[in-house]
């Protein structure tokens, strides 16, 4: 893992860096305790139009309604949330060809005491959305991931998920 | 009460750069029928007809978007109502339809049938502006008074049960009509959101 020295708030920094510079410009959100230092940066940050959930499903809706009219759009959550979120992804982000962002905080990764469950059903229910998903670890891979993963959902006309993890994220102990 | 009576009540008051965001079933079928417009975004699917006006009046702040959502979809998502609420907005009129009937599903009753009032729902997830009509008159002159003003402004119109007869086919799919949508805010706002394919052959 390179760039162990950055801590938890660089790296959110740096997070939200890279899909800004992917062109997200507006991001709906539910908060898990391992995205704070990022939803933190979203909300200081006076570019990005930032779109706080009480349910993750209405983010995908959000999210569809600004792409309509011309945003890049991010809808960041749990994973548990993206599990919440499938009827508006397939109803309306797949139905409506719509390009979106999913980056989705990995609960129950590899090395996790907890959410084992929930880990072992992400990747599969990517899977079976037909919504290509990249994992995320390493510091440097942040600004590429982001940009390509962008490029991808528009070019596919899908979603497109970044799974964040706790390595990236720094706030494992 | 008639859901077409209002709309047709609606449709004369409405500018041609209103947008309007309707939720999939009779009520587009019927808005479509009444004031076919590129500016409307018709067919919105399950729980989310609220939250794509939100994602649209958020981004165009300048422009008005009326939502025209049903009963059984704004109960499917109502955590949109408190999200809606907390942005402050300006420029949204949201009409729910409440027939107190999932029409579209067979029409079995709907929470609405029973006790739960989406207008208290609404005042208590701090839209204040939200008020319930039972008569076309009312409906007029609510759907007046907020279109007269900004604000965000939710009005429940009671209505019956069942459609008209003879509407038009709504011959548009979703992802047609998403490209006749986007196009019309490509125009009317000049500015590209659909991106061009194949630049490089």
């Amino acid at each position: 893992m390179t760039n162990s020295n950055m801590d938890a708030k660089a790296r959110a920094a740096a997070i939200l860096g890279g899909m800004k510079k992917a062109g997200i410009d507006l991001i709906a959100s539910l908060p898990d305790i391992n995205c704070l230092d990022l939803i933190g940066a979203l909300e200081r940050d006076g570019e990005i139009i930032h779109v706080p959930l009480c349910r993750e499903e209405e983010g995908v809706g959000i999210c569809a309604g600004a792409r309509l009219v011309g945003k890049k759009p991010a809808l960041l959550m749990q994973n548990a949330g993206l599990l919440n979120s499938c009827n508006g992804i397939v109803t309306t982000g797949i139905q409506l060809e719509l390009p979106l962002l999913l980056v989705v905080y990995y609960a129950g990764d590899i090395g996790d005491r907890g959410f084992a469950r929930v880990g072992t059903a992400t990747m599969p229910v990517l899977d079976a959305l037909g919504i290509r998903h990249y994992l995320l670890r390493d510091v440097e891979a942040i600004d590429w991931t982001f940009k390509n993963a962008w490029v991808l959902a528009e070019d596919s006309s899908r979603p497109v998920a970044v799974l964040l993890t706790k390595d990236v994220l720094g706030t494992r102990a | 009460m008639k859901r077409f009576d209002c709309f047709k009540s609606l449709a004369a008051m409405l500018g041609p750069d209103d947008i309007v965001v309707a939720n999939v079933g009779p009520i587009s079928r019927e808005w479509n029928a009444l004031r076919p417009s590129e500016a409307n975004l018709l067919q919105v699917n399950l729980g989310l007809c609220a939250a794509v006006g939100l994602g649209i009046a958020i981004t165009l702040p300048h422009r008005r978007v009326v939502i025209l959502d049903g009963d059984g979809n704004l109960l499917l998502n109502l955590a949109s109502l408190a999200d809606m609420a907390n942005q402050g907005l300006k420029n949204v009129l949201h009409i729910v339809l409440d027939n107190e009937t999932y029409e579209g599903g067979g029409g079995l009753p709907s929470a609405t049938a029973g006790k739960a009032d989406l207008a208290l729902i609404a005042k208590g997830a701090g839209i204040e502006n939200a008020r319930v009509v039972t008569v076309l008159d009312d409906f007029a002159q609510a759907a007046g008074d907020a279109l007269r003003s900004s604000g965000h402004r939710f009005i429940v119109a009671k209505v019956d049960k069942g459609t008209v007869e003879k509407l038009p086919t709504l011959t548009l799919d979703g992802k047609e009509g998403k490209y006749r949508f986007a196009r019309y805010i490509e125009r009317t706002e000049g500015k590209q959101i659909l991106r061009p394919r194949y630049t490089h052959i």
